[in-house]
Parts: structure tokens; sequence; C-alpha cells
């Protein structure tokens, strides 16, 4: 059950994640103050373990970083997403969908709707 | 040490990998608390909201892949520990020999005599001292070594360790565990299951949930 969670989990976080940075380019603390804000009261996110999710999609080449150069010393990581990262995004966007349609007609009546 | 810096080695002594992914989290992880600082958060308040460092090194670990380490490669390192218990064994009985040798106690029909009467419950205290530190050695040197370090001689010498199934470092609770076959002398047994698994452990291994890895070839998941 905790694996099943874990990696409900981590697929939904990759699709959260994506998406944030599709309307913005963000470094990690902003992903995760951002994340938290809008969805905090719903669910706990230990925000470390949101470091390894990005560099996961990072490692498969669907988001890239890069330092920028503020005016206020500490260079920052900005991540933005690849035109790959698009499509793995608009793939997890489909299977999501698909996902909570067949849930919800699974649920309410108990025969899956084509 | 801070707060910071004390929860970020607990992450950093948790995790294995290559070296530029464990530098890559333990970077961010340092400007992840800049960043905190610079919103007005308290460390404490950073490291609560990062999570416990056991998730934090669990989802670091998910990515990467670990190389079990396979039978004979385990026995030799056995044998290296096993010599290394035995060298406190040796140089006590040589140091006995030699001073039988040189007169300290004399032997009389193979019984050990002393020529000075302190000797002999000196004699007695050294024997003592001699077969509760061997026993000692031979009960602790691996489950502390392991548990500590996840490394005993043997290991670290031919590039072993020991680690959690997800590649977490372990605790003594496990090192003890996976040594009972040790004690129970049916070690021999424990380890004909090493060639028959996927993730070569011995039974008591599948008991501790530990496995054992090649310490530098563990990779990255993904291409």
């Amino acid at each position: 059950m905790e694996y099943l969670n874990r990696e409900l989990r981590r697929g939904s976080i990759e699709l959260i994640i994506l998406k944030l940075l599709i309307g913005e380019e963000m470094y990690g603390y902003q992903i995760m103050s951002t994340i938290e804000e809008r969805a905090g009261g719903l669910f706990e996110i230990a925000e470390g373990t949101l470091y390894p999710v990005l560099y996961r999609l990072e490692d498969r080449g669907f988001i890239e970083s890069y330092r920028d150069n503020p005016k206020r010393g500490v260079p920052r990581k900005y991540y933005r997403v690849t035109e790959n990262g698009k499509v793995y995004l608009r793939d997890l966007l489909d299977e999501w969908k698909k996902f909570s349609a067949i849930m919800e007609s699974l649920l309410n009546e108990g025969k899956v709707e084509k | 040490m801070s707060l910071k810096e004390q929860f970020i080695a607990e992450v950093e002594r948790k995790i294995i990998g290559p070296r530029e992914l464990k530098e890559r989290l333990i970077g961010d992880l340092h400007a992840h608390f800049v960043e905190g600082a610079e919103s007005g958060e308290s460390e404490a308040t950073v490291i609560r909201k990062l999570g416990s460092s056991d998730d934090i090194a669990a989802e670091f670990m998910a990515n990467i892949r670990l190389n079990y380490a396979g039978f004979w490669i385990r026995f030799v390192a056995h044998i290296i520990d096993m010599i290394v218990i035995l060298i406190p064994v040796v140089i006590f009985g040589l140091t006995f020999v030699l001073s039988v040798r040189t007169r300290a106690f004399a032997t009389v029909d193979h019984q050990v005599i002393a020529n000075h009467p302190a000797a002999t419950p000196l004699i007695i205290l050294l024997i003592v001292v001699f077969a509760i530190s061997t026993g000692a050695i031979g009960i602790l040197y691996f489950p502390v070594l392991e548990g500590l370090y996840g490394q005993t001689l043997g290991k670290r010498l031919l590039g072993l360790r020991v680690v959690r199934e997800g590649g977490i470092a372990i605790g003594l609770k496990e090192a003890f565990l996976r040594r009972i076959s040790l004690y129970l002398k049916i070690l021999p047994i424990d380890a004909l299951f090493i060639p028959f698994n996927e993730k070569k452990q011995r039974a008591f291994d599948m008991v501790a949930k530990t496995v054992v890895i090649y310490d530098k070839r563990t990779v990255s998941t993904d291409p």
C-alpha cells in the first residue's frame, strides 16, 4: 500500500512540477513554496523529496536547469521545460484525465464508460 | 554544528551513489536553506518542511541502481575479516609463549607454575581478560563495524558495503540481525542462498532486509 501511494504520488508530483514550470521558470525553493501555497492544506509534501523528482525529470531530458546571475550574490538554479518535456507533460495530462474519468465511472456506477 | 549542517550531514550519510549525483543533492539542499533564510524561515522550519532525512534519502536512492555482490567476493572478504579477528588472539598467544620462554612463568609437565607468588592470580586474570576480549571481538566485530560504517575491514578492502534493500545505510539492529547465522554457526548454510536470488542475499540478509553491494559501482537508473 505504501509502495502504491509512493508511486502514485511520484507520478502526480511530476505532473504538478511540469505544469508549474510551463507557466513560469522557477528555482527549487520557489517550486516548493508555490506548491505548498496552492495545495499545502490538502497534502503534506516533504519538500526534500521533490529534489530527486526534479533530478529524474532533468536526467531524462524533460526539464533543464541553468544558473541565473542575480544581483543578490548566490546564483540560483532555475528549471525550465524542454520540448521533450512538453510532449511528456501532454502524455501525463492525457493519462491523468483518462484515469480520473475511469475512476469516476467505476466509483459511480461500477461500469466503465468508453 | 548548526541544525542545518546536522540535517544535511544526516542526509549525506544515508545516500550512496556516483559523486556528482550526491553533490547535486547536497548542493541543492544547502541552497534551499539559504533561500529559506532569505524568506525569513528558521532552520528548524525549513527542516520540518523538507521532511525526514530518511524520506529524502529514500527518494534519492530510488534513482540509484545497486550492484549486488556475489558469493565469492563476499567469501574472500569474510576470510580477510577472520584473519583480522585472529590477530589479537595470535598476539596474545605469542606474548604468553614468549613470557614462558623468558622465565616469567615456567612450565612443569605442561602445568604453568609461577616463579613469583604474585604471578598466579595475574596469570588467571590475564587469561580471563584474554577470553573475554577475544570473545567480545568475535561477537562484536561484524555488527558494530557494519552497523556504524556499513563495512568491515575485509569489505572495505574489496569495495563492498552492507546497505538496506533500498540502498540506505543500515543501523545496528540490521547489523546484528544479519549476523545471527554466524553466532549459530550456520553461516555456511545461510550463504548458500546467495547465488539463488536476484539480490544475492543470504537468508539472514532477507530477515534483516539488507544487501551487500559494490560500493563504487552504483549508477543512476536514468540514461
